[in-house]
């Protein structure tokens, strides 16, 4: 009946209004919600089948105004951008840790030099000495403040990353659970809700800050995602958890990687490489190092003299230590072999001793099949007898019993005929428990294949047994040497070999003519306290250079990468600003279209209830008339 | 047409108010230290060169506290060679006098005790440059690769001991034999005038100023290097102030710019803020009956 039908079709004008009003408001609510893509009705006339005429109107779907390409530029220039604003959170820190040029560590750095200055040019000034002591503790405490705060921020590197790790394997989770809401909506005949695409494009976008992934969304709206490592993360309705030790490719896990193996790495072990020279001189009393090496350049031992700055102190007990002791009593001899090993022998050191110990390393055999204690005789794997310990008597007599032609000295001695030396000779062999990751040769020796430094831990004073070789061992664990052997262990080989490198150079002393201290000067007092202070003072002015340069381009990179870095960040901010203004251009809320929408459903929706008005009063008039 | 969306303008204006909030900061932060450089990051260029001339005027430091040393031991030491050279013409005039036959016995004995008077003075100015146990050839660092002594070579050294001990036995009486036997003869060196004409010999000889172990060569010779201060001091006066300056370029604010960049910044903030107020009030809604 015509006049039903008219009411009929006003009613569904009515509820398509509505219905429409209902969008209108939801965009206007949504209006500021992130991510959130404005909605619009479709309408469409209802036909019946077969029908004749107009039959009213109704709601076809819900849609969102979305750009499938804009949604995917807006996730590539994210992880880019993540990537490099999370590096340029870190850089920052760094950069400021590093404080202005001129102040700060460099500054003490000045303060330092400026000290050993003053007691390179006069040792005999207490005021001066003590200044050094004072300006080294600075230098130290510093350096060591400096360490922690980049330990700091490793370790916050490290918590973070782990926290983006929890949060991708999250979304995921989330991901999968949308595909889910997808595939009921489409099973159920109807469209994919906006709702849930825009939920999957958000989840989308924050994992593409995250790390960088592989996107590929299928025609029915379900998303299959993967790291571009190639770790599935979601497959369908599966998601796969992102395993910690996967590398991140981009995003803010691909800059977190980059801190820890690159960036912060390389500052890091910078600033503990090149800087640790100055820890060194600090913990070590900035001893002296004397060395030999053979024509071939092999390090035949290293001379270590517990003097230098500890001296700087004279009291009674150092100046005995270097005066009356002759410099002895704290000395040592370091046999390094070609496969790395320390043989320590014990004080007092002679130029006979050293004699012997260079003969001992000419004859070619390797420290890794010897083994001594004090008292015994020292054998090879072979049980050949290399040093009797018969023949050590304290009267001090060497024996080699392999005959061979070794220049020592200008002299071409014998071997193989007693050595007569002034003093005891001992052999000790410094074991370690692998710490820098060598390879295993067995009997718990270890090689290795460059020319790191090797160990040259606390002095010998005594015969050494097996327990004080234990001893020793866990003291050099807990050195400042072990620590840096460690660092080697963890990946900043390069640069902390580097830096051991300019702590001996720093120091180093060839002139094997210091074995003749201590000097007496003519009238017989023996007068080199003073002159060995200045002569360590000296040694470290010498190598100064090489710090302060360390120190001026550590200062140049740090600021280099943070502003190539922000120059990065400025650009992917513009594009992505850029690509954002893009998007609310398609699918932001435009709160006067949404105006003039709801004015123009007013209108319509008056129109149909006007309608059922005229109709209801058609009825009436008719009613009437029966 | 272009849709402009609702949450464009405040996302504009979020982005826009933040640039001009951290120029304003910066700026700031420019005018209240009076730096442009306050971390490597503010121009990685500078930054180390800053770094480098820090250093360089830290050094200047050293070299000067090295040079007022050095100048004051060069001068005790030239001074003390310059007292010795005197007393050595003192001997001279004195030997000439021994020479002279006309003198008595009782003339000689009175030169002798002059003599010896001298003597002791000259071995204590010896002395006071023997620095003992401080060492000798000691030297110190005046400007990059220059060094200055700041005590006697042991050359030097060797050559004042020499001459205390040959003009001892020129001078002084002494045991002709045992030391310890009081009745033993003496020998005294200056009774005769033979033993005036060995003294004056050594004397002369120790006054040829050809001869590089001289006192007085030494004396001239330590205090060419003293006048070599002034002329070091000065260069690196000159050096310093240009080093400060290029510090300060590199470094410092250009306060004038700085505060001129102040009053832009807080001018485009307060007009972002005002445009922003006025245009976040503008809908179509307020319209709707």
């Amino acid at each position: 009946m015509a006049g039903i039908s008219v009411l009929n079709i006003a009613a569904s004008a009515l509820a398509t209004t509505r219905a429409a009003m209902d969008v209108s408001a939801n965009n206007v609510a949504n209006a500021s919600t992130p991510g959130y893509s404005r909605q619009r009705v479709i309408v469409g006339d209802l036909v019946k089948g077969g029908g004749v005429g107009a039959n009213g109107v109704g709601v076809e779907s819900i849609r969102r105004n979305a750009s499938e390409l804009i949604e995917r530029q807006r996730r590539t220039t994210s992880t880019a951008l993540a990537q490099a604003q999370t590096l340029g959170g870190y850089l920052g820190s760094i950069d400021g840790l590093m404080g202005a040029p001129d102040e700060g560590i460099a500054k003490a750095l000045n303060g330092f030099y400026s000290s050993v200055n003053d007691v390179a040019r006069e040792p005999e000034n207490r005021a001066y000495r003590a200044g050094l002591l004072n300006s080294i503790s600075l230098v130290k405490d510093i350096y060591a403040q400096l360490d922690a705060r980049l330990g700091g921020l490793r370790d916050n590197v490290l918590a973070e990353r782990k926290g983006v790790v929890d949060r991708i394997n999250q979304i995921s989770q989330a991901l999968a659970g949308t595909n889910t809401g997808i595939e009921l909506d489409l099973g159920a005949g109807r469209e994919a809700s906006p709702s849930l695409l825009d939920q999957r494009d958000n989840l989308l976008l924050e994992l593409s800050k995250l790390n960088d992934v592989e996107v590929n969304i299928q025609n029915n709206g379900t998303v299959n995602v993967k790291a571009m490592t190639g770790a599935n993360l979601v497959t369908g309705v599966t998601a796969s958890a992102l395993a910690n030790t996967e590398i991140g490719s981009g995003g803010t896990l691909g800059a977190l990687d980059q801190l820890l193996k690159g960036e912060l790495a390389a500052v890091t072990a910078t600033a503990s490489g090149r800087l640790a020279s100055l820890n060194t001189i600090s913990t070590s009393n900035a001893n002296e190092f004397f060395e030999v090496t053979d024509t071939n350049g092999q390090r035949l031992y290293t001379r270590t003299l517990s003097v230098g700055l500890n001296a700087l102190d004279l009291n009674a007990e150092n100046r005995a230590k270097i005066v009356d002791q002759g410099m002895v009593s704290d000395t040592r001899v370091s046999l390094v072999s070609p496969e790395g090993y320390t043989i320590s022998g014990a004080d007092p050191l002679t130029k006979d001793r050293v004699a012997a110990t260079v003969r001992f390393d000419a004859l070619g055999l390797s420290v890794d099949n010897v083994e001594a204690e004090a008292g015994s005789d020292l054998t090879d794997d072979n049980g050949s007898v290399l040093f009797e310990a018969g023949n050590v008597t304290p009267a001090g007599t060497v024996r080699t019993t392999t005959p061979a032609v070794i220049p020592v000295d200008g002299q071409q001695p014998t071997l193989g005929t007693p050595v007569e030396t002034v003093q005891p000779y001992q052999l000790y062999v410094v074991r370690f428990n692998n710490p820098r990751g060598l390879t295993d040769l067995g009997n718990g020796y270890f090689a290795e294949t460059d020319n790191a430094r090797k160990d040259t831990s606390s002095p010998v004073t005594n015969p050494v047994t097996t327990q004080d070789t234990n001893a020793r061992e866990a003291a050099f664990q807990t050195s400042s040497n072990w620590a840096r052997l460690r660092g080697v262990y963890e990946g900043f080989k390069a640069d902390l070999f580097r830096a051991f490198g300019t702590t001996v150079d720093n120091l180093k002393v060839e002139d094997i003519s210091e074995f003749e201290l201590p000097k007496t000067l003519a009238d017989g007092t023996k007068t080199t306290d003073y002159q060995l202070v200045a002569r360590a003072a000296n040694s470290l002015l010498a190598g100064r250079g090489r710090t302060e340069s360390d120190m001026t381009r550590l200062t140049g990179e740090v600021g280099q990468r943070k502003v190539s870095n922000d120059a990065v960040t400025t650009t992917l901010t513009s594009m992505s600003t850029q690509i954002e203004s893009e998007r609310s251009r398609v699918s932001g809320v435009s709160m006067d279209e949404e105006a003039l929408d709801l004015v123009r459903l007013q209108q319509a929706y008056a129109g149909a209830a006007k309608v059922v008005d005229v109709a209801n009063k058609m009825f009436d008039t008719l009613i009437a008339a029966l | 047409m272009t849709r402009v969306a609702f949450d464009s303008s405040y996302r504009t204006a979020t982005d826009q108010l933040g640039i001009a909030a951290s120029r304003l900061q910066t700026s700031q932060e420019q005018l209240g230290s009076g730096r442009r450089v306050m971390k490597s990051s503010d121009d990685p260029i500078a930054a180390p060169k800053i770094l480098q001339l820090s250093t360089s005027l830290g050094r200047m430091d050293e070299y000067d506290n090295n040079l007022n040393f050095a100048e004051e031991r060069l001068s005790k030491l030239s001074d003390h060679l310059s007292r010795i050279g005197d007393l050595l013409g003192n001997l001279k005039e004195l030997s000439v006098q021994g020479i002279n036959g006309t003198y008595s016995a009782q003339d000689r004995a009175a030169m002798r005790t002059s003599a010896q008077s001298t003597l002791d003075v000259i071995n204590g100015f010896v002395a006071a440059i023997d620095e003992g146990q401080f060492g000798v050839d000691r030297t110190t660092l005046v400007s990059d690769g220059t060094k200055m002594p700041i005590s006697l070579t042991s050359t030097d050294l060797a050559a004042l001991k020499g001459l205390s001990a040959d003009l001892g036995v020129l001078i002084k009486n002494r045991p002709a034999d045992d030391p310890d036997d009081p009745d033993a003869a003496q020998i005294e060196p200056l009774s005769t005038a033979a033993g005036w004409k060995s003294l004056l010999a050594k004397i002369n000889n120790e006054l040829d100023l050809t001869t590089d172990s001289s006192a007085l060569v030494m004396g001239v010779r330590y205090g060419a290097q003293y006048q070599q201060v002034d002329k070091i001091r000065d260069t690196r006066g000159a050096l310093r102030l240009d080093t400060q300056r290029v510090v300060s370029n590199l470094r410092d604010a250009d306060i004038g710019a700085v505060a001129i960049a102040l009053s832009r910044d807080k001018t485009v903030l307060e007009n972002l803020q005002a445009s922003f107020a006025r245009i976040q009030g503008m809908s179509l809604f307020s319209f709707l009956r």
